[in-house]
């Protein structure tokens, strides 16, 4: 009987460790604007460290672009 | 934001052409809509102001000089804001240049331009006379006289596609209207601040100069760098109404800004056969009209209120 009992109280105790987990891990709500730039430092195989810059381009892509009226394609 | 960007492209009047409304994706049918009614206008003002279609309303209007013909609305209106642009840049825009553009070699669509050396225009004279009854649906050019809206079509195609596409849903959020780098814009685009038009650098393709910003109006574009034609391509199509030939003054390229983008692409065609000086006094002389000067060297030049952000690549630097 202590053993079923034992048994009860530790599939009680995970199945509430998992709750608590996915209670404090919920997905976070999508932004509806473009996120701010973000550099993220990359290692390359040599060990040499670089900057990459993600996530500007949409902020300030142009819409359209003015010139001079090209030639048609040939 | 509000929904994203409907587009659509095509080709017309000789160029690319791209329309593109704000909306959100629930309403895709009703942008899909507005659209449409933006082609039908581009088209429309194409087949009225084509100088190379025999069918067109101004290619009658050129055959019965002299005479009183009854024209579409658009060419009605088009031929009034030329006059007015005519009469504003002092004679450096002006629709009837069309006998020098022939004789220097641009006779037909640049599809089917042939190399010949420019011809001499004997008595050239600027100026033609132009008649317009708008009302009437009238127009009547000088006898011996000949029209090119080349100089401003685009950019009034551009304006009455903004207007078609408004006209197509009361609710548009906001309209923008490429006609191969002549750019019309109303209200809003979808991340809600102002459209920004890139600005093309004429000495790197594939490059830009910067980024202009415009809450409402146009955007166009004139210079000397691309559409040459003749021997070794040597000759544009920019013609100085007091020679009736190539312009030889000028810088290499032109952004003008304006409430519209006809006038806006007028202003640009007259400042693009001006020395900066020249250009600097036109725009003070002109409230309504912002300019950035491209010489052939050196540094661009914004002139009057611009928005405009410098591309942060130094000027010169390789695609």
């Amino acid at each position: 009987m202590r053993r079923v009992w034992a048994t009860v109280v530790a599939v009680w105790a995970t199945l509430a460790i998992v709750a608590g987990l996915a209670w404090t891990r919920q997905p976070q709500a999508r932004p509806l604007v473009q996120p701010a730039p973000t550099a993220l430092v990359v290692k390359s195989k040599n060990g040499a460290q670089r900057l990459v810059v993600v996530g500007s381009a949409p902020a300030t892509a142009p819409h359209a672009t003015t010139q001079t009226s090209p030639p048609p394609p040939a | 934001m509000i929904g994203s960007l409907h587009q659509t492209a095509f080709r017309a009047m000789g160029t690319a052409c791209t329309l593109a409304v704000t909306a959100r994706h629930t309403d895709a049918r009703r942008a899909r809509h507005v659209l449409a009614a933006g082609r039908a206008e581009v088209e429309a003002c194409e087949s009225v102001l084509s100088r190379f279609d025999p069918a067109s309303d101004l290619s009658r209007l050129n055959r019965a000089a002299g005479d009183w013909v009854e024209v579409d609305s658009r060419l009605a209106h088009a031929l009034e804001v030329a006059l007015r642009a005519r009469s504003a840049t002092g004679g450096r825009f002006d629709p009837t240049i069309l006998p020098a553009l022939v004789a220097a070699g641009y006779d037909r669509t640049f599809e089917q331009l042939q190399e010949r050396p420019a011809l001499p225009v004997p008595g050239w004279r600027a100026a033609a006379e132009i008649e317009v009854v708008p009302e009437d649906g009238r127009a009547r050019i000088e006898r011996g006289a000949a029209v090119d809206l080349g100089g401003i079509g685009k950019g009034f195609a551009a304006s009455r596609a903004i207007l078609a596409m408004r006209a197509a849903w009361d609710l548009l959020p906001g309209a923008l209207v490429d006609l191969g780098g002549d750019v019309a814009v109303w209200g809003l685009p979808p991340d809600r601040g102002p459209w920004r038009i890139a600005v093309a650098d004429p000495r790197r393709a594939g490059a830009g100069l910067g980024l202009l910003r415009l809450e409402e109006g146009g955007v166009a574009t004139s210079g000397r760098n691309a559409r040459r034609f003749g021997p070794r391509r040597a000759l544009h199509h920019l013609i100085d109404p007091a020679t009736g030939q190539p312009a030889l003054a000028g810088p290499l390229a032109v952004t003008a800004v304006a409430a519209d983008a006809a006038w806006a692409e007028a202003h640009a065609t007259a400042l693009a056969i001006s020395v900066l000086g020249e250009a600097r006094a036109h725009v003070a002389a002109h409230r309504d009209v912002a300019a950035l000067f491209v010489p052939h060297e050196g540094a661009p030049t914004p002139i009057g209120p611009l928005s405009f952000e410098a591309a942060s690549e130094p000027a010169g630097a390789a695609a």
